[in-house]
């Protein structure tokens, strides 16, 4: 522990200079090649990337870009990473699609960078940013409903404004549906290697970037910081970029159940495997145009109860399994359907699966009640209890059904 | 009104033998005033239905004096209803100006919760509409932000305040910017270093306010202490008007000092406290008056209460109809508040508590309050004293004498006891390594304005955000200061010396798995290692397992008929000397100090008797504390001759007392609290090899008390020397060198030695 009282002395012994106001940032000096200085201590630049063909070219049909247009995917990179007042964003920027005005042309991505040089700064970086957020159409962030949202709310609030009310939409939450029983987290970086397929290379781990900022400060905030902070900018462009594709991969994959790009599943030992290469500086992944895996509750949440049904359906033809064929089959048995008899029909022979047989045998003793139904339900009984590997208990509920269908019968 | 039990305790020889003298405190009658012309129709129904047509005087005059805009600090007496001097004021301003804000804080979050359900139910929050939000560590994340939406009095600590609330102003820019009232509750706990840092959060809480536009009232409210007005004008860093005659009326109130009997009278041996208490807390129960009993620690009332149930058990009337409850820190919140309303409502008849029940948390009227031991201070004496009393009927407290020597000199020396005046707060808020950590805090909250770093509220601190843009946490540019670390300040900076850690006691009885209590972590080394008995309102239980990693201990019903008692080792290392220097008339070490406390074994204990019956090993990690500590080197110079000078076997006892003497003297000196440093005298030092006095800080990592005594120390010094010459006592007594200990100090004054160090040392 260092002597503060004598620290304290130290200072105090030093003279003072009363027109000392600090560091005093020097004035501009040229701009870093692509970037321009849009205020003293604000630098912007925009960047355009080609969207990928092949997810593009997938994605066909199923979005539209005319919607996505003023639509800010936007991500911060700030100073510290637990929030509160004394937290500044110092690299604010988004990732929009540019629709192109010909028929069959892929829409290009805008990536546009609001740099802040220094802390005296902000009042004009925010100054810039009400504008811009006020003339979007909405707003897409990755965990903005609880940091970075109430984070600009914080520095809008603190230099005298209040932020402009603009719609906002937070992609963690669906993604987290979609994808968390399949990947070991939902980390937007997760997300982008294994469902986006990009791949980094000499990426800045998000804990860095604070006090990669504040070195640069410390180092004098030089007018040409795109040097020292190359792969933080670099980090942020890829963040809202993968941000973007994201979006719109969520739109297409909750918006438009029967296509058969994605795969609903509910096992998740099988690997998934990435869509398309999305990455302006990654690497191209040599596996591209497979389905992309979703889990089948969290897709199935995200369906209107008027879609359910032909989402239900259109899973039960990819993917006829047990999980898949007792839901659909529970949700026909509700809307009266006699196909609901086929579905537990076809898994109680091919995987035999017993709450499939049970729920056949309640349609035919207790909704069909012919006696070929019963007849049917007592052969199907006394298959399962010769066969099939049950517990105890279940033995003994079928031997009582058995009983009973007997009597009727 | 008389009660019976008095006069019976006067006409009762026994009794009145081992009472060493029975004041009394005449009745009072009530000032009353009207109730203000222009209070509020609903306030004055509210009132009314409540059976109050009038105030007492203190309530009115706080009225208007914060209706006029002023400071206030309210210091009467317990239960002279005090809440009512805040809560009329605030509620009316509430009513008038349904947008204005009130923020209450209270020192622990069991009296919020008391304050909460006191405004919701009580009084007339609940039908006047207003809303009023608890905010603390245990209020759900789906409640926060309702409360800083819409809640007009926000009620909470100062910890939250400053972890929770300031570092996230942004948040709670309508509660501040509307923020009219400050409600400061019980301003006597936050003394010493503790208050040094709640001072600390106040200037911060102001500085916010004014940056939207704010500037709020204080209303303060503090028990009995030497220097209320100073104390809250320091804390609340600004003017307050003293409102401290109440117009509450008393009935006839008796405070009796009794001595035990002695048992053994070669050794000086007396009953114990545990036993007097009970038997005399039955006494009180079965005559039909109510009662609380306080004891000195968590054990000791878990004793006592059982004593107490044993000696009423009787199945076939229902233990008379008398239900006894424990209270102390460490049950369930839920099981806390049940009590709390069993005492007010009157289901409850007696109660026996630590000091957990000192504070202002409502329990109503009792009749009689034992004291099972001198409670460390005379103001806590008064303030637990007050426990028992009501408007209009007598009252009576009982201190027993424990044989400690402090007690005894309490009671056998009335006067002394009686004349003196409740101990003076000391805070001290410019404390370079408290103010240091809320420059940071403040830092981060907005930047510093300014070329010279000055602040409105938090002034001259440039030097503190030079030695900070050293270090680089805060960055100078375009004239301002700015934050510019990594960390979130607060996280790191804690007001109070105690971690905040717990450990959570689970009951494994036949699989019950259910929590049962909580306990700090230090104490739980003492207290709840393995094969320890934990009894816990009447029931026993054995501890299992103590895992202090996952900070769980599982405990099992099992009935035992002793208790046990952890020996507790503590000794003291030096770690690294910083700076040896000379002092005055010796030889000063500044550096950092470990300071280690290890249970190695425990005793066991019958109930009732008290007997040792056996002794159990403890196996657990010795809890250790790094921190600063001054050390005083009485080798050579003045000091080490004037020792010298001294009679081998005075040697060691005098360098004791002097110890004494410091804890006495220092704390005026350092604003600080005696608890707030640890002393440790050492004839033969092995690291210094020689005699060395250690004064070391009892926060982790230091608070600066021990720089500020090496500035100090030539005055501390002579002013102990002078206490000593004035201090009429004979043979030491607690003002001064301490009672003298009839066991240890057979034949020795031990005054004396200690003047004659002193005198030596200092040249006089």
């Amino acid at each position: 522990m260092e002597d503060l009282w004598e620290r304290l002395r130290a200072v105090r012994a030093r003279p003072t200079d009363p027109h000392d106001v600090g560091v005093e940032v020097q004035s501009a000096g040229p701009a870093p090649p692509g970037w321009e200085w849009v205020a003293p201590m604000v630098a912007r630049r925009t960047l355009i990337f080609e969207l990928e063909s092949v997810f593009w070219g997938q994605l066909e049909g199923l979005v539209d870009a005319q919607q996505w247009q003023d639509v800010l995917c936007f991500d911060t990179e700030t100073t510290g990473l637990s929030g509160g007042a004394g937290t500044v964003a110092f690299l604010v920027g988004w990732a929009k699609l540019l629709p192109s005005r010909e028929e069959n042309c892929i829409p290009k991505v805008q990536v546009d960078q609001w740099f802040l040089r220094d802390l005296p700064g902000e009042p004009e970086l925010l100054n810039l940013l009400d504008a811009e957020f006020r003339a979007s159409r909405s707003l897409v962030s990755f965990n903005g409903a609880s940091f970075d949202l109430p984070l600009l709310k914080t520095r809008w609030v603190l230099s005298g404004r209040t932020f402009p009310d603009v719609v906002h939409r937070d992609d963690l939450p669906v993604a987290r549906r979609l994808w968390k029983r399949i990947l070991s987290s939902c980390r937007l970086g997760q997300l982008e290697q294994d469902v986006l397929g990009v791949q980094r290379k000499d990426d800045v781990p998000g804990s860095l970037v604070p006090e990669l900022w504040f070195s640069y400060l410390r180092c004098g905030a030089a007018a040409d910081f795109a040097t020292p902070l190359e792969g933080v900018l670099r980090h942020h462009a890829q963040d809202v970029y993968s941000l973007l594709c994201l979006d719109l991969l969520i739109h297409a994959v909750s918006r438009q159940p029967g296509h058969n790009l994605w795969q609903p599943v509910h096992q998740y030992e099988q690997r998934r495997r990435p869509l398309a290469r999305l990455a302006p500086w990654g690497m191209l992944h040599p596996d591209l145009g497979s389905r992309v895996l979703v889990d089948f509750w969290g897709w199935l949440a995200l369906q209107s109860s008027l879609e359910k049904v032909r989402a239900l359906e259109a899973a039960w033809q990819w993917n006829p399994n047990a999980v898949v064929g007792l839901a659909w089959g529970q949700t026909l048995k509700r809307l009266g359907d006699i196909r609901a008899l086929k579905v537990w029909e076809f898994l109680w022979d091919n995987s035999r699966c017993l709450p499939a047989l049970v729920e056949t045998l309640k349609w035919l003793e207790h909704r069909d009640r012919s006696p070929e139904a019963l007849t049917k339900a007592l052969r199907l009984v006394a298959q399962a209890q010769e066969g099939a590997a049950i517990t105890q208990k279940d033995r003994q509920a079928l031997q009582k059904r058995r009983l009973r269908l007997e009597k009727r019968g | 009104m008389a009660i019976p039990l008095i006069a019976s305790l006067r006409a009762d020889p026994m009794f009145m033998a081992q009472v060493q003298a029975w004041h009394t405190f005449p009745e009072r009658e009530g000032v009353y005033e009207t109730l203000p012309a222009n209070l509020n129709p609903q306030l004055v129904e509210g009132l009314n239905n409540r059976g109050m047509t009038k105030l007492y005087s203190h309530q009115g005059q706080a009225f208007n004096a914060i209706r006029n805009g002023k400071n206030i600090l309210v210091a009467t007496p317990t239960a002279s209803g005090k809440s009512l001097c805040y809560n009329l004021p605030v509620m009316q301003t509430l009513l008038e100006e349904p947008e204005a804000r009130a923020l209450y804080l209270f020192p622990t979050k069991a009296l919020s919760q008391d304050q909460q359900s006191e405004l919701n139910e009580t009084t007339l929050g609940a039908d006047l509409g207003l809303k009023v939000s608890t905010y603390d560590g245990d209020t759900p994340t789906s409640l926060r932000a309702s409360a800083r939406e819409t809640g007009q009095i926000i009620i909470s600590n100062p910890d939250m305040f400053h972890s929770g609330i300031l570092p996230n102003h942004p948040k709670w820019i309508k509660f501040l910017k509307n923020l009219r009232y400050v409600v400061v509750d019980e301003v006597h706990t936050y003394r010493g270093v503790f208050g040094s840092h709640v001072a600390n959060v106040l200037r911060r809480l102001r500085r916010v306010a004014a940056f939207y536009g704010a500037n709020p009232q204080f209303i303060a409210c503090s028990a009995t202490i030497g220097n209320p007005q100073e104390h809250a004008e320091k804390l609340l860093g600004c003017q307050v008007e003293l409102i401290d005659q109440s117009g509450a009326p008393s009935g006839k109130r008796h405070f009796v000092l009794y001595n035990p009997p002695l048992v053994d009278r070669v050794q000086g041996i007396r009953r114990g406290t545990v036993n007097e208490a009970q038997a005399l807390a039955v006494r009180v129960l079965t005559s039909g008056q109510k009662a609380i009993v306080f004891a000195r620690s968590r054990v000791r009332v878990e004793l006592i209460a059982s004593y107490i149930h044993q000696q009423l058990a009787n199945l076939y009337t229902e233990n008379q109809r008398i239900r006894v409850e424990s209270y102390r820190g460490g049950y369930l919140p839920n099981e806390r508040r049940e009590i709390e309303k069993g005492l007010r409502e009157g289901t409850i008849q007696g109660v026996v508590s630590t000091n957990a029940l000192e504070l202002g948390i409502d329990i109503g009227g009792l009749d009689v309050a034992i004291l099972a031991g001198f409670p460390g201070s005379v103001s806590s004496v008064w303030q637990q004293a007050g426990r028992a009393g009501r408007r209009q009927t007598e009252s009576l407290a009982i201190l027993i004498a424990s044989s400690a020597p402090l007690d005894q000199y309490m009671v056998q020396h009335d006067s002394y006891f009686l004349e003196r005046s409740p101990e003076a707060a000391f805070i001290n808020p410019e404390n370079p390594y408290v103010l240091m950590e809320h420059v940071k805090c403040a830092a981060f909250e907005l930047p510093f304005q300014g070329t010279g770093g000055t602040d409105a509220y938090l002034p001259g601190v440039e030097s503190y955000l030079q030695v900070l843009e050293e270090e680089g946490t805060v960055r100078r540019t375009g004239g301002r200061w700015y934050w510019s670390g990594l960390a979130y300040p607060a996280e790191n900076v804690s007001l109070r010396s105690a971690s905040a850690e717990n450990i959570v006691i689970i009951d494994t009885t036949k699989g019950r798995n259910q929590v049962l209590g909580e306990m700090d972590r230090p104490s739980a080394k003492q207290m709840i290692f393995p094969q320890a008995v934990y009894m816990h309102r009447e029931r026993q239980f054995m501890v299992l397992e103590l895992d202090l990693e996952e900070r769980r201990c599982f405990v099992e019903e099992r009935l035992v008929n002793y208790y046990t008692d952890a020996v507790v080792k503590t000794d003291l290392k030096v770690l690294h000397e910083d700076r040896r220097f000379a002092g005055p008339g010796c030889s000063l070490v500044l550096g950092d100090v470990l300071v280690r406390s290890q249970v190695s074994r425990f005793k066991k204990l019958k109930f009732h008797t008290h007997e040792n019956i056996g002794y159990g090993e403890v196996a657990l990690p010795e809890e250790q504390m790094h921190t600063r500590s001054l050390t005083l080197l009485l080798d050579g110079g003045p000091s080490g001759a004037a020792l010298d000078g001294l009679e081998e076997d005075q040697k060691g006892m005098a360098m004791a007392r002097l110890g004494h003497l410091l804890k006495a003297v220092a704390p005026a000196f350092l604003l600080c609290q005696s608890q707030d440093f640890g002393i440790a005298e050492r004839l033969r030092d092995p690291h210094f090899d020689g005699p060395a006095i250690f004064v070391y800080d009892q926060s982790p990592g230091g608070s600066g008390l021990a720089e500020s005594l090496a500035t100090q120390l030539e005055l501390v010094l002579s002013a102990a020397a002078d206490l000593v010459a004035a201090c009429p006592c004979a043979e030491g007594c607690p003002s001064c060198v301490g009672p003298r200990d009839p066991e240890q100090e057979v034949g020795k004054n031990p005054k004396l030695g200690v003047s004659l160090l002193l005198e030596g040392w200092l040249g006089r």
